[in-house]
């Protein structure tokens, strides 16, 4: 019994020291956001904020306003043409085999593309038509990840869909697109709530492409807090941007705990 | 209407896009590739020089020393990325309670890269946290950890890993909470230890998760390019320069986007060769 007890004590402190890891650094933003920035090194740190100033929140509000506007777009309508097309798509691989296994192994295989193939090409055919520092050039580029990521994940879902419904709906003279409108679309809500999120947090969070296809007009959160690595970085500031930034990690964490490993492993494993 | 057409109106859209995004792109950096593609040149023509700029890689310090560069990232990661997340996740299948814990596990790998580069810069800040809690352990110097050759790409490694290994954790606690309970207790009745429980009767079963849990890792770290540009830009001098991120430089900093083209495609030959082998040795599919 006591042995027992024991255990659990070890469990406990060492589940604690992984919430502290896990957790500091994201504790330690929200107090250089907060504090003002001569403090933030002093040497020895205070682990609560010696002074409050909201000067870096307004400082980051004014500056991180733009990116904030270019990724929300960016990241909406990738995920928005990602789902629309992703769905039939994979409904297709999935219900009617087009394509055999290997078209969709490519698919999942773009992922693993090393960034500069797609960015020189992207580069310079953009720069021929114009395209460079706009959103659609980000938002094309991004499609290269998410869509070939929303059908894979789609056709997971609805792999493990039974399919009875659908031949009954068959059967009683529906047609196939009155099929996936009205029996398919429904049951599959969830699943395309969880594409959707995961689609506009790969967009969110890409560095590499919307760092070489923006400069001054459709730059993305991730590159404008690039912008001021090295020296002059303005800790604060940069903090209460990058915290912005985390909103939809901390979403898909807390919201959709089911599918996490599914969405992370592109349905390799299911969770 | 026919099924078949059905089919394929639903497939249309989505493949006229990836055509348009993907196959037209893919099929055009090949070009370049094989071209002396530099924008530093005068001209609008880009001669056409067959495989001189994979060639030219082959004969490249700087190319050869970021290959040895990546491979070294890749196996400090593993090294300390499986252990932590496969101890993690072992931990977490012992807690009834684990579902309050893994949200907060989930966060980093969900976590913008920049952003968690950009913590990375702040911790290990000579005069940062991390070396505060170093200096409580007993270790009184300050360690500069991104501006020493020796410690930055450990430096680096460290944020993949804070970042990546409930990746690892995730997947093989799906893999561990998918044996069936039978199996474990069946042995433990038997007499069997925890260690020779974990060896003869989880690991053969996990083999399959951790084999997709790795390659996922491996195959993500061959291409590592944000940490090593906000943290170190592949200094001090190249010490991090990394495959990704030297190819970067060659190609929009240099402006070679031939070269760097070639270097890309030098790495998806790479990984086609590792994937196609590690698949055949863990027969996984």
């Amino acid at each position: 019994m006591r042995f027992s007890l024991l255990i659990n004590i070890l469990k406990g402190v060492l589940i604690a020291i992984l919430l502290f890891i896990t957790l500091f650094p994201i504790y330690w933003m929200i107090v250089t956001s907060l504090e003002p920035w001569e403090l933030v090194l002093v040497w020895p740190p205070s682990f609560l904020p010696r002074e409050l100033t909201l000067e870096y929140w307004t400082w980051a509000w004014s500056r991180f306003l733009l990116p904030l506007r270019n990724s929300l777009i960016i990241a909406g309508v990738t995920t928005i043409i990602s789902v629309a097309l992703g769905f039939p798509a994979a409904y297709s691989f999935s219900r009617f085999k087009i394509g055999g296994t290997t078209l969709p192994f490519w698919v999942l295989s773009l992922r693993f593309l090393p960034g500069i193939v797609p960015c020189v090409a992207f580069y310079i055919l953009f720069r021929t038509f114009g395209l460079l520092d706009t959103h659609l050039a980000v938002i094309i580029a991004h499609l290269l990840i998410t869509l070939p990521f929303s059908i894979w994940m789609f056709k997971v879902f609805l792999d493990a869909m039974p399919r009875d419904l659908e031949e009954a709906a068959l059967v009683d003279g529906c047609t196939r697109y009155q099929v996936i409108t009205k029996v398919v679309l429904p049951i599959s809500l969830p699943s395309i709530a969880v594409v959707a999120l995961f689609s506009f947090t790969w967009s969110w969070n890409e560095f590499m492409m919307a760092l070489i296809l923006t400069k001054s007009q459709a730059y993305t959160l991730p590159v404008m807090i690039a912008g001021f690595r090295g020296a002059g970085m303005i800790w604060g500031g940069v903090s209460a941007g990058a915290l912005l930034s985390l909103i939809p990690a901390v979403i898909l964490a807390v919201f959709f705990q089911r599918y996490l490993v599914a969405g992370l492993t592109m349905g390799a494993v299911k969770g | 209407m026919s099924e078949k057409r059905v089919a394929y109106v639903l497939m249309l859209p989505a493949l006229i896009i990836l055509i348009a995004a993907v196959i037209f792109p893919l099929l055009f950096s090949i070009n370049v590739a094989l071209r002396k593609y530099d924008l530093r040149l005068p001209t609008e023509e880009y001669p056409f020089i067959g495989l001189g700029n994979f060639i030219r890689a082959f004969y490249d310090p700087y190319f050869i020393h970021s290959l040895l560069i990546t491979i070294e990232f890749i196996l400090l990661g593993i090294a300390l990325q499986f252990p932590l997340g496969l101890g993690v996740a072992i931990l977490l299948s012992k807690l009834s309670w684990r579902r309050y814990i893994i949200p907060a596990i989930a966060i980093p790998a969900l976590t913008p890269p920049i952003v968690a580069c950009y913590m990375g810069i702040i911790l290990f800040h000579p005069d940062g946290v991390v070396n505060y809690f170093l200096s409580l352990m007993g270790i009184g110097s300050k360690i500069p950890w991104y501006s020493n050759p020796n410690t930055a790409l450990l430096t680096c490694v460290l944020i993949d890993t804070w970042q990546w290994y409930p990746f690892i954790t995730l997947v093989l606690l799906a893999g561990i909470l998918s044996i069936p309970p039978d199996y474990v207790e069946a042995a433990r009745i038997d007499g069997a230890s925890e260690a020779r429980i974990f060896m003869h009767i989880m690991f053969p079963l996990l083999k399959g998760v951790i084999a997709i849990a790795l390659i996922f890792r491996i195959l993500e770290m061959l291409r590592v390019f944000d940490v090593i540009y906000i943290v170190t830009y592949g200094g001090p001098g190249t010490a991090t320069q990394v495959t990704n991120f030297y190819s970067y430089l060659v190609g929009f900093h240099y402006w070679d986007l031939g070269y760097a083209s070639a270097i890309g495609w030098i790495l998806v030959i790479i990984l086609s060769v590792f994937v196609t082998y590690y698949m055949k040795a863990f027969r996984v599919s």
